[in-house]
């Protein structure tokens, strides 16, 4: 603990790692065996509604150096940060959230279990993230409808949506279960199950039971392939995603027409 | 579902894209600008013309390199596919 900044007020549990020039606020409530790198901020003050509100810091979580977390919010067990990872006040995140380097979640955001989140990945404020989402590096959610202003229109992603590398979603528009948004395309508006999405149109272009590549033989829903980077306990979890992703082939090819 | 539809409906895709449709079968996905994106396309538009529902395999799937490939994997894809 030498060279760390620790309120007393703070609770810290047992076995946890703190590095050098981390400074932990009033407000933290850290779990069991986590380890913080250096130079992190923990519990940083709020204002408004969530200032004072604890900062609750899941069991065996890693948080890399340089990250700064707001009183306020709730990384569940198991979660793990890249360096300089941002995540404002007011965030509920699930167990088992992944979020890589130099991402910001800019607060008011519900986020569920098992997210995976890479590098500079932008989470408008708001934003509402079911289970075992994928945001790719530089996809970017949005949530003001007119900006500058305050209003309010952030996105929903529904379990197991992906959006790949570079993709902006635009405020208000809701992928729904194990849609997919290919890279580089501007999502807007209502994408439905198991869409695929592609393009700055945000063009429906097929359903992801379809998505394969071919030297590597693999196939989406992207569970058959990934499943095992997950823990034991959401195993039966992503067995269910993948059935209710392959049952919402029949409504799309009733309802949907590639456009 | 006849080859000829299946190739119509490949070069659709291409054509859509400003991407050229004057190929050999023997040319490489690669080498035509054919994205797994676009097999995904041109998969779904293919059981929506047949009426059956496609079934992939991981072997035949890593096997596909050229364009006559993909015709050879949807042919066979849509005969055998469930009704």
């Amino acid at each position: 603990m030498e060279g760390t900044l620790i309120h007393p007020s703070a609770k810290i549990g047992t076995g946890v790692k703190i590095g050098f020039g981390t400074r932990i606020g009033a407000s933290a409530v850290i779990g069991d065996n986590c380890v913080i790198g250096d130079h992190c901020t923990i519990a940083q003050e709020a204002g408004g509604e969530w200032k004072g509100r604890a900062l609750n810091l899941g069991e065996g979580s890693v948080i890399r150096s340089h990250t700064v977390l707001y009183e306020g919010s709730d990384l569940g067990a198991d979660s793990q940060t890249g360096h300089h990872v941002l995540i404002r006040e007011g965030t509920k995140c699930g167990p088992n959230l992944r979020i890589g380097s130099y991402s910001d979640i800019e607060g008011d955001c519900t986020i569920g279990d098992c997210a995976r989140f890479h590098g500079y990945a932008h989470i408008g404020r708001g934003s509402r993230l079911g289970n075992f989402v994928h945001l790719y590096s530089l996809t970017i959610l949005l949530n003001d409808p007119l900006p500058p202003s305050e209003a309010m229109d952030p996105v929903t992603l529904e379990d197991g949506a992906v959006v790949a590398v570079g993709t902006t979603v635009m405020p208000g528009a809701i992928m729904r279960v194990g849609s997919f948004a290919a890279s580089r395309t501007v999502v807007a508006g209502e994408i439905p199950a198991g869409a695929v999405v592609e393009g700055p149109q945000g063009c429906i272009a097929t359903h992801v039971t379809f998505l394969a590549n071919f030297a590597h033989g693999i196939r989406h829903p992207w569970t058959r392939n990934f499943a095992g980077r997950y823990p034991e306990w959401a195993q039966a979890r992503l067995k269910a995603l993948e059935e209710s992703i392959i049952a919402s082939r029949a409504d799309f090819l009733k309802n949907s027409r590639p456009n | 579902m006849q080859r000829t539809d299946i190739l119509a409906l490949f070069k659709e895709i291409l054509s859509r894209q400003g991407k050229p449709t004057d190929f050999a079968e023997d040319a490489e996905l690669t080498a035509v600008g054919f994205r797994s994106l676009d097999f995904s396309e041109l998969a779904l538009r293919v059981e929506m013309a047949a009426g059956v529902t496609l079934t992939f395999d991981a072997a035949p799937l890593r096997a596909i390199r050229t364009v006559k490939d993909v015709l050879d994997f949807l042919v066979a894809a849509s005969t055998s596919g469930q009704q």
